[in-house]
């Protein structure tokens, strides 16, 4: 399979198509997510081809080239090859039928839900990327997590990932796990690098309200949770680790092998477009002045009825403003390790140098959170460890 | 109008003892409100007042009153404002009237307030009227208590109406009562006009109203009126009475209360307790009794935001007019940037202009902690009233500092009075005398410095005492103190509006606990907080609040995005609650930590 370019390309058009169902609910999981024994999976892929032809005619849709698909859940495995093949093949067609081999296309799989079948067909259907949830490789906190695969399966998950001839597979890990220690991530980080993972995803757990792990952790008690202090080590033992393994730190949560950055989501973080189908995705167009976004229903059913019976599920969306599009440029591209807000490209789309928009980037320098060069903003170590607070210090003073 | 057939008479209770409710039955009873018009507390207009229970304006209603002996009166009812900040206002209120309800918590009993304002009511002569509320709960003990208000009062309780203002029980026991007991008002309608002005407020409208009792002669519109305090003349636009909603009538005679509008701009030309009189017929002499209002707390009062600054001026030049005992003057702060002294009455008055200038001009303000006024004599003789901290002369130039004593009454069950002692040494006080009112009840007399007062005293009280004390006091003197600047240091630097005056033996102490508190108040932020106590050079105390480690979004994708955004925008309002100084974020009790050390 052709290595796709790394680059996010301007005027051009990423789609996201969430399948919201999973075999069960995790414990932590607050995503939009629908348990159903058996998936429909025909009539919400109907749906998600009938939404894109609407969404495909609609003028913001038409900036340009198709540079990425992405599938995600959910558990977006547990549909079968042929819906996905369907699926794939009405996105080129609706919107770049002449499109090259290059479109970058991602499936997000589940240790659980796979055998070497499925991925073959996935494979045959175009997708030449996948992203493991594997979470752990420790049975005991996968149970802790209310996963139902074993460490094993997710390691048999990616050898067959392997063998099925995907040349861009990510892995997923989630830290500062209830009872996990530093030596505990440790094993892990050596175990994704010994795999050989083309990409790692890293996220320290979010206790989440409306998730059984709130009840437990936050209400209860915080018993068995890493503190602050351990779970900065862990990011900072991760960082070490996988860039001594050859891995590019190229967002806060995100490494991979150079040539291996996931398209799909670097073009959030450059403020792409990005047509979002299915239960609950998100839409971004870059609309004059300062782009537009909108989101649909979130229950599975209703989203479908509305699609049925408009072509459409938009259950509201936003205008952004001159301020709002400052804080999401400055908080997504800080995001990016090593490119940062491009301190030119700032300028040229508000009209303004970011130190004269932000005026407490000075102080956030003079106290080591972020660096500025002549090119570039970016945040240190440090500052990445806290950058929701350097966020938040650098756009409250916008009007 | 008969002058016979007038009573002019105010109601006298401790907060919580049920003034307001007994005021909304009196006018409901005389049908000067209907039912549907009932606001609760209807003469509490205010939000907060009606939100704190408690009356700040003086307020007046006629009531109309058929009563058995088939007579027709008119019942001028004076609220008057029920806190110690406000004692003035409360004898000049009752110096309008000829007699006086007193409401007594058939349960609790007299307190000290009660106490305090009983003893202005009786100093200007008024006739007092025993009416035991709350005599529907179950801990009520009328024989106890109408013992208690002999034995403590000296007031015959034998016919004390026996009243519940919630069940709408005695009311009309209470108005014949005022009727049969409180005595008509005296008075010459062919004497020059003598008017006691016991209130004033700012009407968008129609500019400065007047609430008056006429003594002698009469008011009417036309009538050139002169203020004998500050000598300034109006000439009357309209006279009336609240009934209790303004109405517009032709003249005001000798005994009667009613309002007095007069194209008057300013407030301040109003003193509450002055006299009105004619300026072409002018009386010999001013009723007594007339003090000027008087600042004895200063705090600084600065926006958060230093863009508001022109608005808050705008805001307390409007809230001025209303209220001439609250001053202000600008004031630059070093930390806080651009802002104003102000003087208050005492520290719920600087609560309430606070609270009124946030809510009713959406203003977001930092006080900084209250201080009283210090006189200092420098080294070259000169003297100066020093009001904040930031103006105190560095000390080789200070002679002599002196410091406000006031006389404080505690009146409190004798199970508290070792608390009580403790609390008044602590507070550097000074004993005068302790007297047994009752074998239960004790009446403490300490002389104490103000600026122990304004900190927390109060509230330690009402704490130590389970709320069973209460206090009163009066300015005595100044008196030398030995007293210094402490300074606290946010990362190395002295934040002026963080400066106390406070006495050199217990600076330590209180820069100790200072420094924790503002450990507590201050949160985590991205670098370490290092918070110091110090005098002069030397530090005394030093206090860490650490850096934040960790505070990460994991997943930023599609809609994660907005949500965060969003996330921040709402955390951003919350800002605007803190200051920034230097690179520290303060938040607003930060600088009234003072108040909250134990």
């Amino acid at each position: 399979m052709p290595i796709p370019q790394e680059k996010p390309i301007k005027n051009s058009i990423g789609v996201y198509a969430h399948i919201p169902y999973c075999a069960s609910k995790c414990l932590y999981c607050d995503f939009n997510s629908a348990v159903a024994r058996t998936a429909p999976e025909r009539r919400y892929t109907d749906c998600l081809i009938k939404e894109l032809a609407s969404a495909a005619k609609a003028e913001d849709a038409k900036a340009g080239a198709l540079q990425t698909i992405y599938i995600g859940g959910g558990t977006p495995s547990i549909f079968s090859p042929p819906p996905i093949s369907r699926l794939i093949k009405a996105i080129k067609e609706l919107l770049s039928p002449n499109a090259d081999e290059n479109v970058e296309i991602t499936i997000e799989i589940n240790p659980e839900s796979i055998d070497d079948e499925k991925l073959d067909g996935y494979g045959n259907a175009g997708v030449n990327r996948v992203s493991i949830g594997v979470q752990s490789f420790n049975d005991a906190m996968l149970k802790t997590l209310g996963r139902i695969h074993t460490a094993q399966k997710a390691i048999d998950a990616f050898i067959l990932a392997r063998k099925a001839g995907f040349d861009n597979i990510g892995v997923d890990l989630i830290f500062a796990l209830p009872g996990q220690s530093l030596n505990d991530w440790k094993a892990e980080l050596q175990k994704v690098v010994e795999l050989g993972a083309e990409h790692i995803s890293l996220y320290g757990l979010t206790i989440e309200q409306n998730t059984p792990f709130y009840a437990k952790y936050k209400i209860l008690s915080t018993d068995g949770l890493p503190s602050e202090e351990e779970e900065a080590q862990m990011y900072e033992v991760a960082v070490e680790t996988l860039k001594k393994a050859g891995y590019v730190h190229y967002e806060i949560s995100n490494f991979a092998m150079p040539g291996r950055l996931s398209r799909h989501n670097q073009r959030y973080w450059y403020g792409l477009d990005t047509i979002g189908l299915g239960a609950g995705a998100h839409s971004f167009v870059n609309t004059p002045p300062w782009g537009k976004r909108h989101w649909n229903e979130k229950n599975p059913e209703r989203y479908m009825n509305l699609v049925e019976a408009g072509g459409k599920a938009s259950a509201g969306g936003e205008t952004l403003t001159k301020a709002q599009a400052m804080t999401e440029c400055a908080m997504l591209s800080l995001r990016m390790i090593e490119r940062g807000i491009d301190i030119a490209a700032f300028c040229e789309r508000f009209g303004v140098a970011p130190d004269t928009a932000f005026k407490n980037l000075g102080m956030l320098k003079d106290s080591g959170l972020v660096s500025i060069t002549d090119n570039a903003i970016r945040l240190t170590p440090r500052g990445v460890l806290i950058s929701n607070e350097v966020f938040l210090s650098l756009t409250k003073t916008l009007l | 109008m008969q002058r016979e057939r007038i009573r002019n008479f105010s109601i006298i209770a401790h907060i919580d003892h049920g003034k307001s409710t007994l005021s909304d039955r009196l006018l409901e009873f005389t049908g000067s409100v209907t039912k549907r018009q009932m606001v609760d507390q209807f003469m509490d207009k205010m939000d907060i007042e009606r939100e704190r229970g408690i009356t700040i304006k003086a307020q007046t209603a006629r009531l109309n009153y058929t009563a058995d002996d088939g007579n027709t009166y008119v019942l001028n009812l004076i609220d008057t404002p029920g806190h110690v900040d406000f004692s003035y206002e409360v004898s000049r209120s009752l110096s309008a009237c000829e007699g006086a309800i007193l409401i007594v918590d058939a349960s609790q009993g007299v307190q000290a307030q009660t106490l305090a304002h009983l003893y202005t009511a009786t100093d200007v002569g008024l006739e007092i009227v025993p009416v035991l509320n709350k005599i529907d709960l179950p801990q009520a003990d009328p024989p106890r208590i109408k013992k208690e208000i002999e034995d403590l009062l000296g007031i015959d309780a034998s016919d004390a109406v026996l009243a519940s203002a919630k069940e709408g029980i005695g009311i009309k026991e209470t108005l014949e009562a005022i009727v049969r007991h409180i005595p008509p008002p005296a008075g010459e309608s062919d004497k020059p006009l003598k008017a006691l002005v016991f209130d004033s407020w700012y009407d968008n409208y129609q500019g400065v109203i007047i609430q008056v009792r006429v003594f002698d002669g009469i008011v009417k519109r036309g009538v050139t009126v002169k203020f004998m305090a500050t000598g300034k003349t109006f000439v009357v636009d309209k006279v009336g009475v609240f009934a209790p909603h303004p109405t517009e009538i032709s003249e005001l005679g000798p005994g009667e209360v009613g309002f007095v509008i007069a194209g008057i701009k300013e407030v301040r030309d109003t003193s509450v307790g002055d006299t009105l009189t004619d300026a072409l017929n002018p009386a010999q002499t001013p009723l007594a009794g007339y003090k000027a209002a008087k600042s004895m707390v200063f705090s600084g009062l600065y926006p958060v935001d230093s863009s508001q600054y022109e608005d808050l001026k705008e805001a307390m030049v409007k809230l001025r007019l209303n209220d001439s005992s609250f001053t202000f003057e600008p004031e630059t702060s070093l930390a806080l940037g651009f802002g104003f002294r102000c003087g208050f009455l005492g520290l719920f008055h600087m609560e309430i202009i606070q609270e009124r200038l946030e809510r009713e001009y959406n203003l977001s303000l930092i006080t900084t902690a209250p201080t009283v006024q210090y006189r200092v004599t420098k080294t070259d003789g000169t003297i100066e009233m020093i009001e904040s901290p930031i103006k105190l002369p560095p000390p080789q130039y200070i002679a002599k500092v002196e410091e406000p004593f006031i006389l404080a009454e505690i009146h409190m069950p004798s199970e508290y009075l070792g608390v009580m002692l403790k609390l008044c040494e602590d507070k550097r006080g000074v004993q005068r005398e302790i007297k047994y009112l009752t074998t239960t009840r004790v009446l403490l007399e300490y002389e104490l410095p103000l600026n122990e007062i304004v900190l927390d005293f109060y509230d330690k009280l009402k704490t130590l005492t389970k709320g069973y004390a209460s206090m009163d006091y009066d300015y005595l003197d100044f008196r030398p103190s030995d007293l210094i600047k402490l300074d606290i240091l946010i990362n190395g630097e002295t934040v002026d509006a963080l400066s106390l005056i406070v006495p050199r033996d217990r600076a330590y102490q209180r820069g100790k606990e200072l420094a924790e508190k503002m450990k507590e108040i201050i949160p985590r932020q991205m670098f370490e907080v290092i918070i110091q106590a110090a005098i002069g050079s030397k530090v005394i105390s030093r206090e860490t609040v650490k850096a934040l480690r960790k505070n990460v979004t994991a997943k930023c994708y599609g809609g994660d995005i907005s949500r965060k955004r969003k996330l921040l925008e709402k955390q951003k309002e919350g800002k605007k609650r803190m200051k920034q100084v230097g690179r520290v974020e303060l938040p607003q009790e930060a600088f009234l930590a003072i108040l909250k050390v134990s």
